[in-house]
C-alpha cells in the first residue's frame, strides 16, 4: 500500500473489526481481519489491543474453546462512542479527499 | 525456535514488567499460537519473529500509553517523533464525546473566546502606559524605513533615467564633433553608449528589485499586521 496508516486509523479499524462481533472476538482473528485491509506484522496488534483495553474502549473475557480458555475482546460503550466518532471523522475526511481527487466538485 | 522455548524466553525477557502485564501478554501470545495452529513442536519464529523483538514491541506499547508516536506502513511499525495534530484533537474530542455528550461545542467555544477577548482588552489597558512609547517607536522606525526605501528606489530610478537621457544627448553631440576630431568623437560616442547602458541597467535592476523583493516584503508586512489584528477571527479553521 502506498498510504501509511496512522495510529488513530489503526485504532478505528480494530474497533470496527471487534464491533462486528457482538459476542466478541479473539486476537488471532482480529489480526487476520485487519490484515485483509492493511499490511501489518502479526505482532503489531497486541500493544494496540492492550492500550484500547486500558483506555476502556475494549473489555476482555475468557471463554472456553476446544478444552482451553480463549481470551475474547468486545467493545465497551465508550469504545462504541469512540468508533462512532472515528466513523464520522473518516466520512468527512475521505469525502474531502475524494472530492479533491475528482476535481471541480464542490466539497 | 520451538514453541515452548519461545514462550519461556519471552517470559524471561518480560520478567521485569508488572506480573499482570506479563501474564496478559503471555496469555495473548499463547492463545495466538494456538489459533494460528502452531503445535507444541511447531516453529514460532516465522509467525511472530524473535522473542526479543516481540518483547520490545510489548514494552514499547507500555511506555507509550497513547501509542501516538508511530505509523504503520507496508514495512510495519515505524517510529515518528512528530504526532499529527488532528489525531490528537480527534482523540480529545473522543474523550469529550464519552463524558459529556450533552454540551454544545459551538456555544462553549463562543463563550470562551468572548471572555478571552475581555481579558486581552483589560491587559491592554493596564499595559497601555508602557506599550504606547514602544508602539510609537516601532511605528516611527517603520515609517522612516519605508520612506528611506521609497526615496532610494525613486532616486535610483531617476538616476537611471537621467543617465539614459544624458547618454543619448552626448551621443548626438559627439556626432557633431565627428568632422572636427573623429577620434575624440568616437571616444565620446563610446562613453555615451556606456552611459546609456548603465542607465538601462540601473532602471531594469531596480524594476526587478522592486517586483521581486520590495513588493513581496511589503505584502508580507501588511499580511502579518492584518493577521495580528484579526487573530481572533482566524482561529476557526
Amino acid at each position: 500500500m502506498v498510504f501509511n496508516t496512522g495510529a488513530a486509523l489503526l485504532d478505528a479499524i480494530v474497533l470496527a473489526v471487534v464491533s462486528r462481533e457482538p459476542e466478541g472476538t479473539y486476537g488471532y482473528r482480529i489480526t487476520q481481519e485487519v490484515r485483509q485491509v492493511i499490511d501489518l506484522s502479526e505482532s503489531t496488534l497486541y500493544p494496540v489491543l492492550r492500550r484500547l483495553q486500558r483506555d476502556d474502549c475494549l473489555e476482555v473475557y475468557d471463554r472456553e474453546f476446544g478444552g482451553r480458555n480463549r481470551r475474547y475482546y468486545r467493545l465497551t460503550p465508550r469504545g462504541d462512542a469512540q468508533l462512532k466518532l472515528y466513523r464520522a471523522e473518516w466520512e468527512r475526511y475521505s469525502e474531502k479527499i475524494s472530492g479533491m481527487f475528482e476535481g471541480g466538485r464542490d466539497v | 525456535m520451538k514453541r515452548e522455548e519461545f514462550l519461556k524466553r519471552l517470559s524471561a525477557l518480560l520478567s521485569d514488567l508488572p506480573e499482570a502485564e506479563r501474564r496478559e501478554a503471555l496469555q495473548y501470545y499463547e492463545d495466538y499460537l494456538n489459533d494460528a495452529g502452531v503445535e507444541e513442536q511447531g516453529e514460532v519464529l516465522e509467525v511472530l519473529g524473535t522473542p526479543e523483538a516481540l518483547a520490545a514491541s510489548i514494552r514499547e506499547g507500555l511506555n507509550d500509553p497513547e501509542g501516538r508516536k508511530g505509523e504503520f506502513s507496508e514495512h510495519g511499525f515505524r517510529e515518528t517523533e512528530k504526532r499529527a495534530e488532528n489525531e490528537m484533537t480527534l482523540r480529545s474530542q473522543g474523550q469529550d464525546a464519552g463524558k459529556q455528550k450533552v454540551e454544545e461545542p459551538a456555544g462553549r467555544k463562543a463563550r470562551r473566546s468572548g471572555s478571552s477577548v475581555l481579558l486581552w482588552v483589560l491587559l491592554g489597558l493596564l499595559l497601555l502606559p508602557f506599550l504606547l512609547p514602544v508602539v510609537m517607536a516601532v511605528l516611527t522606525a517603520g515609517v522612516v524605513l519605508v520612506s528611506v526605501a521609497i526615496a532610494l528606489t525613486v532616486g535610483f530610478l531617476a538616476l537611471g533615467i537621467v543617465c539614459v537621457v544624458l547618454g543619448v544627448l552626448a551621443l548626438f553631440s559627439s556626432f557633431g564633433e565627428f568632422a572636427v576630431s573623429p577620434a575624440g568623437a568616437m571616444v565620446a560616442g563610446g562613453l555615451s553608449l556606456m552611459l546609456i547602458g548603465l542607465g538601462i541597467l540601473l532602471t531594469v535592476a531596480l524594476a526587478v528589485l522592486t517586483g521581486r523583493v520590495i513588493l513581496p516584503a511589503f505584502r508580507k508586512l501588511v499580511g502579518a499586521a492584518g493577521s495580528f489584528f484579526h487573530r481572533g477571527e482566524g482561529r476557526r479553521v
